[in-house]
């Protein structure tokens, strides 16, 4: 027995350094999300009513308990943290884990890479567990690191680690599960779809259990619910922990037992044969859609959800929100009268979905960078491809993913808010996603400026959606310099609600993208495909 | 002056940063021919495919492609080659059949029947996801996409690395066909049987630079032939005979190297002297790439 499991601890050297490049995002994210709410709360709610307010708008709203949770307890800023950060951040730890465990597993097998291991001195098993210990490492770093920074801005000691905790063992119970798709699928793509879908099932499964009557037993089908049950800043319950060790401790099991009777590069589910004929997709264009249709349907699909989850937010917000100074100012609308208070949050939510949308886009005009990087543009171009067609291929559907996404998001919260009778205008909102849309252009003309030019210096456009988003989310509260705040395109976009609404920055963040997108072709012609 | 050729580079230069991947190159590709393309690893024939293919931009030099300029007329001279390059990389989630019409209809001129053709010749089966096929199989789908097209023009880049032996004769005789209705072939390759059987033309690329160029056999007249024989008596001045090298005597017996075109008069010394036992070998490509792949480049 214990020679299948040799050469793991040398393997497990490399691989924690490997994934500590990949978790260390998702570990600030969740870190990010659990110090901010601490902090923010006592500047929004610093008075025992404001706090009352809060608890009541909460439970006024069904869409914050499909997306955070039921409250147990919004009256102190430990009860607000753990609210926002418990199924959200347990959510983000998991995605991470399931990355790791696919990505040290399975992509390996799939590249060629763990032939070579497993050609050595290597055990069978060693593979499979150097990838699930990475992603408990990783995990229980992301609890750790959360629990000591929330102590050391001042919140109690055991809602911190009770939080930490449940975060940990969350993201733990789902590196078993990666571990089981990563035996069943015959490639690790399909393996992390299989993971990432699960997760997101159980997900929906607690949201429903928390917000549709009569389905709380719901809860228990799901580990996120599990998860839920430690009641962290209330009661602090360790017990449910224990249940999902146990849970992940069986999964665990059945993927070692599954690896031990797979054949090497291959899952439990075959690969079906496909077409031998390409049919409609044998034009660039087809190509380019075929690539990317997965991109395109997981993403309108979330905005589908986005919007509809927004739409019901803002149902109840302009009423019970709207006396809340604090929370006008968290959401940049300082100062609105009561009456278009729902507007202003309205135009703050489509800021931050089109900043998602940017990052959509940016991700649609990059793939053609990757396909380049595996030497998949060669043989393209030596054929009767001009790169001009090739490169459109792409940026037409990057644009037109990204201008639908926002129409529906614009036109969703519009239905939904009109139905539940609010007072927003539904013209006005969707008038207001429409000019949404010139300043995310800007973002992703970054990314087909960068793409086309100089592929090296691609991570600007993700500095520019990153800065774009801080500056939304930060910059009102921070009280920053309008100076600052102009540097995100967002910052220029019109008004839709007012009267005589001047659309200069509309036309100026137009003539930007265009500059950019031109940028993009002019460099994709002339630069070098491929020179390695 | 152009005319007759399909390929016609010269003084070509292309640097990556520091790094000079070619240095003034020329090149010439008769219409019609096969021409061997060799070189040791990371010698340029990659970089001077690219630059033909309007990949990459030259730095300086003239490149007449099919009577235009790769650069600048790419998707106009495209329709009239194609390319199969040394690892191919394939989209994951499509079969190898719907890479293989993604490839071929790009470039138009597409054959129906030559594809089916094709797939039964190398034992392709197009419904397979081009994530399970082997190097191999992967290699074949772009030989099957490149020669179910009806161009002038092939550009093969080490086209059979990783094709059993099997395949490597479908291959070839599939080459040979291309050949004998005219086509004009670029092969760049490692393998020397394959080049030895195909190739009319060769010219051998080092350093950037092209330091041989010229049909084969020429280029085995250039070469040595292996003698070893064993003679009644050894005459004393056989170290003074023309084209000799490596002589080593050990009693009646001698063994070395001959220039191939002393050959007849090397061998009339030796049946004057009495012959008891007699083998020469001719010379090997293989031996005639490795000296000019070692040797530093002569003037």
């Amino acid at each position: 027995m214990k020679n299948k499991f040799e050469g793991t601890l040398v393997l497990y050297k490399v691989a924690l350094r490997l994934s500590f490049k990949a978790a260390l995002p998702w570990i600030i994210g969740v870190v990010l999300l659990a110090v901010s709410s601490q902090v923010a709360y006592a500047n929004i709610f610093p008075t025992p009513e404001d706090q009352r307010n809060l608890a009541m708008a909460v439970q006024a709203n069904p869409a914050f308990s499909l997306v955070f949770g039921n409250a147990d307890n919004l009256l102190t800023a430990e009860g607000f943290t753990a609210w926002r950060t418990v199924v959200l951040g347990s959510f983000l730890v998991s995605m991470m884990s399931i990355l790791i465990v696919t990505k040290q597993s399975r992509a390996k097998e799939d590249s060629g890479e763990e032939e070579l291991i497993a050609s050595s001195v290597v055990g069978r098993y060693a593979i499979i567990t150097v990838a699930i210990a990475a992603a408990f490492s990783a995990s229980i770093i992301a609890g750790v690191t959360v629990a000591a920074s929330l102590i050391a801005t001042g919140a109690g000691v055991d809602s911190s680690v009770a939080l930490g905790a449940t975060l940990a063992t969350s993201g733990m119970v789902f590196a078993t599960v990666a571990a089981l798709c990563s035996q069943l699928a015959s490639h690790s793509r399909a393996a992390t779809s299989f993971a990432v879908t699960f997760l997101g099932f159980t997900y929906l499964l607690r949201g429903v259990a928390d917000t549709v009557d009569g389905a709380s037993w719901m809860a228990v089908l799901s580990p996120l619910g599990w998860a839920q049950k430690t009641e962290v800043s209330t009661t602090n319950t360790y017990a449910p922990l224990f249940v999902l060790l146990i849970i992940g401790l069986i999964i665990m099991t059945v993927a070692y037992l599954m690896r031990s009777r797979r054949d090497f590069g291959q899952g439990l589910i075959a690969d079906t044969p496909g077409h031998a004929r390409a049919g409609r997709d044998g034009t660039i264009q087809g190509l380019a859609f075929r690539l990317q249709r997965s991109t395109i349907i997981g993403w309108t699909l979330a905005f589908v959800f986005i919007g509809a989850t927004f739409g019901y937010l803002l149902t109840s917000v302009g009423d019970t929100f709207g006396a809340n100074e604090g929370l006008s100012k968290f959401i940049g609308a300082e100062g609105a009268s009561n009456i278009n208070f729902a507007f202003e949050f309205a135009k703050t939510l489509l800021t931050i979905i089109g900043i998602i949308v940017a990052a959509y886009g940016t991700q649609v005009i990059f793939r053609l960078l990757n396909e380049e990087n595996s030497h998949r543009i060669e043989p393209l171009l030596s054929g009767a491809v001009t790169r001009r067609r090739l490169f459109s291929s792409h940026v037409i559907i990057a644009l037109a993913g990204t201008f639908s996404s926002l129409t529906i998001v614009g036109v969703l919260i519009a239905a939904i808010t009109h139905i539940n009778n609010t007072n927003i205008e539904s013209v006005e909102v969707i008038l207001q996603a429409l000019l949404t849309i010139p300043a995310m252009l800007v973002l992703v003309g970054i990314g087909i400026a960068s793409a086309g030019m100089r592929p090296s210096l691609r991570g600007i456009a993700w500095v520019g959606i990153a800065v774009s988003f801080g500056l939304t989310i930060l910059g009102p509260i921070l009280q920053m310099d309008d100076k600052i705040l102009a540097v995100s395109p967002f910052w220029h976009v019109a008004d839709a609600s007012a009267s005589n609404t001047s659309l200069l920055g509309t036309v100026v963040l137009l003539s930007i993208s265009l500059c950019l997108i031109t940028a993009g072709y002019v460099g994709y012609r002339n630069r070098d495909i491929a020179r390695t | 002056m152009m005319t007759e050729n399909v390929i016609e580079i010269q003084n070509l230069n292309k640097s990556f940063g520091k790094f000079k991947a070619l240095s003034n190159l020329s090149l010439s590709v008769k219409k019609g021919e096969v021409h061997g393309f060799l070189g040791p690893n990371g010698s340029g024939k990659s970089t001077t495919i690219r630059v033909l293919l309007g990949l990459l931009k030259a730095d300086s030099g003239a490149i007449n492609l099919l009577g235009g300029n790769p650069w600048k007329q790419v998707a106009q001279l495209h329709k009239n080659l194609a390319y199969v390059p040394g690892d191919v990389s394939l989209w994951p989630d499509l079969t190898g059949g719907e890479a293989i019409d993604i490839l071929a209809k790009l470039r138009g001129n597409f054959d129906e029947e030559r594809r089916e053709q094709l797939i039964k010749s190398f034992e392709l089966d197009p419904t397979k996801k081009s994530r399970t096929y082997s190097k191999g199989n992967r290699q074949k789908v772009a030989i099957i996409a490149a020669l179910c097209s009806n161009v002038d023009l092939y550009i093969l880049d080490e086209p059979t690395s990783g094709l059993d032996p099997l395949m490597e004769a479908v291959f070839q005789q599939e080459i040979l066909k291309e050949k004998k209705a005219g086509k004009t072939v670029l092969l760049s390759s490692h393998i020397m049987s394959e080049v030895e059987a195909l190739a009319d033309h060769i010219s051998i690329i080092r350093d950037g630079t092209i330091i041989e160029t010229g049909s084969l056999s020429d280029m085995r007249q250039q070469s040595y032939s292996k003698v070893s024989a064993e003679l009644r008596a050894i005459p004393p001045d056989i170290k003074q005979a023309a084209g000799v090298k490596n002589l080593v005597i050990d009693g009646n017996h001698l063994s070395c190297s001959i220039e191939t075109n002393e050959l007849e008069n090397f061998m009339k010394i030796l049946a004057n002297n009495g012959i008891k036992s007699l083998v020469t070998e001719p010379p090997s490509l293989e031996e005639l790439f490795k000296k000019k792949y070692e040797n530093p480049i002569e003037q």
